[in-house]
């Protein structure tokens, strides 16, 4: 067992500091404490430098994300197929279509019989020109994404409504 | 960067640049689906080649699901969802015209009833509810 020569400890041992009273001991703490300085003054080196380029990189992230969110989930027309006959409403009427089939969903319940009576008798290309003209609109869910045409009647309307309106005017929707 | 590097990128972002630009631009057409426009409201008189028409067939259906007490909407509805107006007319003049007791709604009558015989549009308005019909009238308005 190792026997011990003295009680005191750290900057109480006698020897610690006849240690640190030396030259050698005196040009150790001195570099010890340039190097502590150094490190100090590399750290806020770089806390200066990355940080902001940190910030950069976040902000830049986050238009970059926004970008391509709006992006991939803005509202894309739909093409007319050139094979059919041409749109059986103009673009005025389409518009108004739009707009009184936006009303009859909008708000609490839904009027599926106003509905109806918009949709009917539309060819292909002319249910084209009303789903172009309606666009994309914000859903009955605030933090929802915004709706298309189609997307907004599913929503709305129960199994039996749809059935009725795809009776109305079937294989668009 | 080089120079020549620098316009390498730039040719490059140009390119991506006139890409999206094209993707958003560029005007739609969907030639998809053959000739046959499924509303059933083109000018062509194809039928829909999914659902092969036969007005015979469609009138029998019809009246199967008319003809005994309580009446079969889901049936009527799904049988006449690809009929478009101009078949609905081969329907009509398939079903001419058949005995109806608007009473009892079948076709069952006392020994003292003379059975009277009713056209489609008749049979329909009695045994369809007034919302189904007004959809019906929606779709057919030059027969209902």
């Amino acid at each position: 067992m190792m026997k011990r020569t003295t009680k005191n400890k750290g900057l109480s041992n006698p020897a610690v500091l006849a240690a640190a009273s030396s030259p050698a001991g005196q040009k150790a703490i001195t570099d010890f404490t340039g190097m502590a300085k150094a490190s100090a003054e590399t750290s806020s080196k770089i806390a200066v430098e990355v940080v902001p380029f940190l910030i950069k990189i976040a902000v830049a992230g986050v238009i970059i994300y926004y970008v391509v969110n709006k992006f991939t989930k803005r509202f894309v027309k739909l093409g007319y197929n050139t094979n059919l006959a041409a749109a059986n409403i103009s673009d005025g009427q389409a518009s108004a279509k739009a707009n009184a089939i936006y009303e009859a969903m909008y708000g609490p319940g839904a009027n599926m019989e106003l509905v109806a009576s918009q949709i009917r008798g539309l060819n292909y290309n002319g249910w084209i020109k009303v789903y172009n003209a309606f666009g994309q609109k914000a859903g009955a869910n605030p933090f929802g994404d915004d709706l298309n045409l189609s997307e907004w009647l599913v929503d709305q309307f129960s199994t039996e409504d749809i059935a009725q309106l795809r009776f109305v005017l079937p294989g668009v929707f | 960067m080089t120079e020549k590097e620098a316009k390498y990128v730039k040719i490059g972002a140009g390119v991506a640049v006139a890409f999206v630009l094209y993707k958003v631009l560029a005007p739609n057409t969907d030639n998809g689906g053959g000739d046959y426009d499924p509303t059933g409201n083109g000018s062509g008189s194809a039928s829909n080649p999914l659902y092969p028409f036969n007005a015979t067939k469609t009138a029998n259906a019809l009246k199967d699901a008319m003809k005994e007490l309580g009446t079969d909407e889901d049936a009527i509805i799904s049988e006449l969802t690809s009929v478009t107006q101009a078949q609905f007319a081969q329907v009509v003049k398939a079903f001419g015209k058949k005995s109806y007791n608007p009473t009892t709604g079948n076709q069952y009558f006392a020994f003292w009833q003379t059975p009277i015989e009713y056209p489609l549009n008749f049979w329909l308005k009695n045994e369809l509810s007034a919302a189904r019909y007004n959809i019906l009238k929606l779709k057919y308005p030059s027969y209902l």
